[in-house]
């Protein structure tokens, strides 16, 4: 099986605050926040071994369509791709 | 090794010397001269540093600041306004170059070299007004020019309040409290208008995000919001290295579990001081009753 694990990439720094996370990024001095959905998403993606693996725990979790669900967690992952947050 | 005389003041709670007199901070602190002495910081070339760089204003002037942070110390230059340094504890300033002009050494001296001294003793500066009322400390934020400093002016002429802070204000998060501290010479105000200097530290209450709104309002804002909000209203906190800026995150954090962060919209219009006044009374008694009923429950 190919492994899709993803991590935090370098010079990443994620606390939780409450239920949501702020995130910075050490090297641009950038901070993000995520609300409780997208902290949820982040924390299954570093959790889990691939992408589907994450899917799969958010499904248990929340109430709403797999094909909704597996949407949203795309585009976080792709946003947090693309800033540099996950690798 | 170069053995001078430090002078040593009292500022937010922590000492901080430095290799001359300041006349600012002089007034209603402990000031020591002589005892203890201190040797002149040293660069070696080659020794391996963090360069940060970064855009800020001082008072009124926009400056360019390189920060190098090397294992003997940090070494701040603010272009055109001097060169200073801090040594790795924040426990000594030294004035490695100064401009010319009185006045712009004073800015430069008690701007980013003691705001960087301090956090490195772990204590944080934010832009903000502040006043104190029935003993504890709300705190105002925003952009320059949304009027923390009137807000501030305003409350502290009405009965029970007084002011704590007009520019920068310090403040530490301990495990269960955010204190403020009332001793940061605040160099906007002309000398007759300064805060009282006082020792001691102020428990906060409330943090309050000012804002520009037709009508008042006041909400508080989500978690992340706050932690943001206090983020950005930290002084001098793009000079920080990573070190510090991991730090500084964890007290941002902290600090809003512990206090509430609103936000605070009213229309600019000096008439509506008043109301907002009235505003912040009620929030106040309505924080103490959750308090006292948070502490009963537990």
């Amino acid at each position: 099986m190919v492994r899709l694990h993803m991590k935090l990439a370098k010079d990443i720094l994620l606390r939780k605050v409450g239920e949501e996370a702020v995130i910075l990024d050490l090297a641009s001095q950038r901070y993000f926040a995520l609300d409780e959905v997208a902290a949820d998403m982040l924390s299954s993606l570093l959790e889990t071994e691939t992408n589907n693996d994450a899917l799969e725990k958010l499904v248990l979790k929340y109430d709403a369509p797999w094909e909704e669900i597996r949407a949203d967690l795309e585009e976080i992952r792709l946003e947090l791709l693309g800033q540099g947050i996950i690798g | 090794m170069e053995w001078r005389d430090a002078y040593t003041y009292q500022v937010a709670g922590r000492k901080v010397s430095f290799d001359r007199p300041v006349q600012r901070l002089s007034k209603g602190e402990k000031t020591e001269k002589g005892l203890r002495q201190i040797s002149t910081l040293k660069f070696p070339a080659g020794s391996p540093y963090q360069l940060v760089e970064a855009e800020g204003w001082l008072l009124d002037s926009q400056i360019h600041v390189k920060t190098h942070y090397r294992p003997e110390g940090v070494r701040m230059e603010i272009c055109g306004s001097g060169e200073y340094a801090v040594d790795t504890r924040g426990n000594l300033i030294e004035v490695l170059q100064r401009p010319a002009d009185e006045l712009q050494f004073e800015q430069s001296l008690l701007g980013p070299p003691l705001i960087l001294a301090l956090a490195l003793q772990g204590v944080w500066c934010l832009h903000a007004s502040a006043v104190s009322y029935q003993g504890n400390c709300l705190v105002f934020l925003g952009d320059s020019g949304r009027g923390k400093s009137t807000l501030a002016a305003y409350l502290a002429g009405q009965a029970g309040f007084s002011k704590v802070s007009d520019d920068i204000l310090p403040i530490e998060v301990g495990h269960d409290q955010v204190r403020a501290y009332a001793d940061f010479p605040q160099l906007k105000l002309p000398e007759d208008e300064r805060v009282q200097q006082q020792g001691g530290a102020i428990p906060v209450q409330g943090f309050f995000l000012l804002e520009d709104f037709p009508q008042l309002a006041l909400k508080e804002v989500e978690q992340t919001t706050a932690v943001s909000t206090l983020v950005h209203n930290t002084a001098a906190a793009r000079t920080f290295s990573r070190e510090l800026l991991t730090q500084h995150l964890d007290a941002c954090v902290q600090a809003a579990g512990l206090v509430p962060v609103f936000r605070l919209g009213y229309p600019r219009d000096y008439n509506r001081l008043p109301d907002v006044a009235d505003k912040l009374k009620l929030s106040l008694n309505f924080l103490e009753r959750s308090l006292l009923e948070y502490q009963e429950e537990g």
